[in-house]
């Protein structure tokens, strides 16, 4: 809390610069895995934030934080999403509504599938698959994930091994 | 690079996902510059229901208000699950939640311990191996007030008349305590979620057998059969697992170690099994546990103690 008092009474542009730079595409990264763009709005804003009172993450890594932390901040509402189900469906005392066309649809679809496979990968592959898709150069990733420029081919290969190897375990062959 | 057999697929694959929506900057900036300012607001008003929460334990804790409490409120322990076959989310009453709303996660199980109040137990590495992710949730209570209106009005969409709801009962309300809830997530997509009973407290002399018997009835069970579930519920109350007849669920009963538990397999459309699981309850602890698979599950379940 003693980080928010500080950066709460600092200069507010780098948030605005940082925000007006990188709020569509961070966006569009955790809406990759959150199908609400409503909800992914307001995770971005979240992330911005998180940045904005995380003084370390400030500077020249500032983008590979936001990105890195957007994907992680999806992964955990996905999570939390599933468990909220499950525990709002376990436990009947929550008034749960009835699920909208638009979720029933969205649970039958193939882009599901994308999305729960992804949920059950490593995290680490997870985030490769998600900014090589979002089309990341290959030096963005190595700078968003910190590794060496020259393992980003062969860490998106094994990504891309880990998650067909997952699709086909959970959904067959069909696809 | 030499692009590898699985790049095409995977490229396909992940294209389904890609937003059909593009964000909205204004809104984000509107966003953002709101949460800028109401930040130091927020905790405040996350503090009220926490604090509220903390003071009914707190007033139970001390002996010297315990009999005061006692006299105001009767509670039951909630240490097992009965299913019933109905949609409870239809439910007359007037539901509000209080929580801090926060998941909180912790490094190891004695953080988890510190915060929930007890230690979670988890399946050793030969049964269920990596390195989970814990979190602790809650605690959350769970009131619920008793309308007569929201009750005769469920009666008439039951096609249910004649049955009497007490006019003193306007405004009674039932309360349930549930958690703190200690939730390990592996990254076989297994999740062990664990909590000490629940705990209900009506007020003294509330009559819950008379009352249970009309909650059921007003959810359209026929009056005999709500008489059986009531006495059975003032008996023993009981965490009720509603299964609405649209849910593609089938639940089996199972038995761990002489405590008993219900598998829960859950379908999607298509008939594939979507997630398996297992709801145990013991007199110390009430576990969740859930994998894509049943016999991971039921393994995991059965290890617990």
């Amino acid at each position: 809390m003693a980080e928010a008092g500080t950066t709460e009474k600092a200069n507010p542009e780098p948030l605005e610069s940082i925000f007006c730079a990188h709020y569509e595409r961070v966006t569009r990264t955790i809406g990759r895995i959150i199908f609400d763009q409503a909800r992914a709005e307001e995770l971005a804003v979240e992330v911005f934030l998180k940045w904005w009172h995380t003084p370390r993450a400030h500077g020249e890594h500032a983008e590979g934080w936001l990105y890195r932390t957007a994907i992680r901040t999806a992964l955990d509402e996905r999570r939390r999403q599933a468990r909220r189900d499950r525990f709002q469906y376990v436990l009947s005392v929550f008034h749960q509504s009835p699920p909208t066309p638009e979720q029933q649809y969205a649970v039958s679809t193939e882009q599901e599938q994308v999305r729960t496979v992804l949920q059950a990968l490593e995290r680490r592959h997870t985030e490769i698959l998600i900014l090589w898709s979002e089309n990341f150069s290959y030096r963005e990733i190595a700078s968003t994930l910190v590794v060496n420029l020259s393992y980003v081919g062969s860490l998106i290969s094994r990504a891309q091994d880990a998650f067909r190897e997952e699709y086909v375990k959970r959904y067959g062959t069909k696809s | 690079m030499e692009p590898n057999r699985n790049d095409f697929w995977a490229a396909e694959h992940l294209a389904l996902i890609k937003p059909n929506w593009s964000p909205n900057l204004t809104r984000g900036r509107a966003s953002l510059n709101a949460r800028l300012h109401a930040h130091k607001c927020h905790w405040g008003w996350l503090a009220v229901p926490a604090a509220a929460t903390a003071l009914c334990v707190l007033a139970l804790a001390i002996p010297a208000s315990r009999a005061f409490a006692e006299d105001l409120w009767y509670r039951f322990v909630l240490d097992r699950v009965n299913v019933v076959q109905l949609d409870l989310s239809k439910s007359p009453l007037d539901t509000h939640v209080i929580t801090n709303g926060l998941e909180r996660s912790v490094q190891n199980l004695e953080e988890a311990q510190a915060q929930a109040g007890f230690l979670p137990h988890l399946p050793s590495p030969a049964v269920l191996p990596g390195a989970p992710a814990i979190t602790v949730t809650g605690p959350i209570l769970v009131k619920q007030t008793i309308r007569v209106s929201d009750m005769k009005s469920a009666f008439a969409r039951a096609g249910t008349f004649g049955i009497q709801v007490p006019d003193e009962w306007d405004g009674v309300e039932l309360r349930t305590e549930i958690g703190p809830i200690v939730t390990a997530n592996y990254p076989s997509d297994v999740e062990i979620q664990q909590e000490l009973p629940m705990q209900m407290a009506t007020p003294s002399g509330f009559p819950l057998r008379r009352f249970a018997k009309v909650f059921f009835e007003s959810m359209g069970v026929p009056g005999w059969k709500a008489d059986v579930m009531a006495r059975q519920f003032a008996d023993h109350p009981a965490w009720l697992l509603d299964i609405p007849p649209t849910a593609l669920v089938t639940l089996h009963e199972l038995e761990f170690s002489g405590s008993p538990a219900f598998l829960m397999e859950e379908y999607d459309p298509s008939g594939a099994l979507k997630r398996a699981t297992v709801i145990r309850c013991t007199r110390e602890r009430i576990y969740s546990v859930s994998s894509p698979s049943v016999n991971l599950t039921t393994q995991i379940a059965k290890a617990l103690p």
